[in-house]
């Protein structure tokens, strides 16, 4: 019977996979695709304590408290699609400035 | 709820498989050299955790992430792998992948002891009474009228927050790459 445990160990290990991604790659596109895996590991979990869980709102019958977790996951959708059009446009002007997306040679962003 | 179904085998057997295959997508997303072929993965991670959602009874977050995540975001990615050429070559992993590996296993550990020792405080449908139970089918049931009523009150200042982000982003991307021209 798949649980609450279930949920939170797959939102660990997509979580470490992309840290590790984020950590280890060179391109700073993968860096951004690496970011987005971290912010789905963060939804699943929050949306998974939101659905088995009991928040103190419910004793108080407030049923709609059942989808706060809902709502947190969509800001986090929000600031992430915001997080990478930004850093989109970063990357873009890294690669015009000096001519490759390596972060490691991007210690300067002055030009 | 929906227990009748979250406790059966096709449950389990459907969560298995979609969890394989999202953590598959995430590896090589991760580990692939060819840039274009690792946004390809991550859409494929995308929509698992669309169906994820699914079973989650969040159909709605589940439709946003398709066109956010799916559609919008990949999009940029890929417009943004296909105008920076020498993403071609790839992406070698740094020099720092034994580190980040063990960083990355130490984390994975303490993650999934905080997650298997604690004793949640989990919602046992035998707890619910009758009628907070068949009130929590409706909300689920007609879950975008419950989120737009919570956004509009207990979260209308994160939401405006959220608003006034978007457009400090869409300046921004554009103040960036237009250049002083």
């Amino acid at each position: 019977m798949i649980g609450l445990e279930h949920f939170l160990v797959l939102s660990g290990v997509l979580f470490s996979i992309g840290l590790y991604g984020t950590l280890t790659r060179r391109n700073a596109i993968a860096v951004l695709m690496s970011l987005e895996l971290l912010f789905n590991a963060v939804n699943v979990a929050v949306v998974a304590m939101a659905r088995y869980t009991t928040p103190a709102a419910l004793a108080a019958e407030r049923l709609e408290a059942l989808l706060t977790g809902q709502v947190f996951a969509l800001f986090i959708v929000t600031v992430a699609a915001a997080e990478v059009a930004l850093g989109l446009a970063i990357v873009i002007m890294m690669y015009r400035n000096q001519g490759s997306v390596d972060v490691g040679e991007a210690s300067a962003m002055r030009h | 709820m929906t227990e009748g179904i979250a406790g059966s085998g096709i449950f389990a057997a459907v969560w298995w498989t979609l969890a394989v295959l999202t953590v598959a997508c995430a590896v090589l997303v991760v580990r692939l050299q060819d840039l274009v072929k690792a946004a390809m993965a991550l859409i494929g991670t995308f929509l698992g955790i669309a169906a994820l959602f699914v079973m989650l009874n969040a159909e709605f977050l589940a439709i946003v992430q398709v066109l956010v995540y799916a559609g919008a975001v990949s999009i940029l990615l890929i417009f943004g792998i296909m105008m920076i050429r020498d993403t071609q070559r790839g992406s070698p992993s740094n020099s720092l992948a034994v580190p980040a590996g063990l960083l990355c296993a130490v984390m994975l550990g303490v993650i999934l002891f905080a997650a298997l020792d604690t004793r949640w405080d989990l919602l046992g449908d035998a707890a619910l009474s009758a009628p907070v139970a068949q009130g929590a089918e409706e909300v689920y049931s007609d879950s975008p009228r419950a989120i737009g009523g919570l956004l509009l009150r207990e979260f209308v200042l994160p939401l405006e927050a959220a608003a006034l982000l978007l457009t400090a982003t869409l300046v921004g991307a554009i103040a960036l790459v237009r250049g002083d021209e």
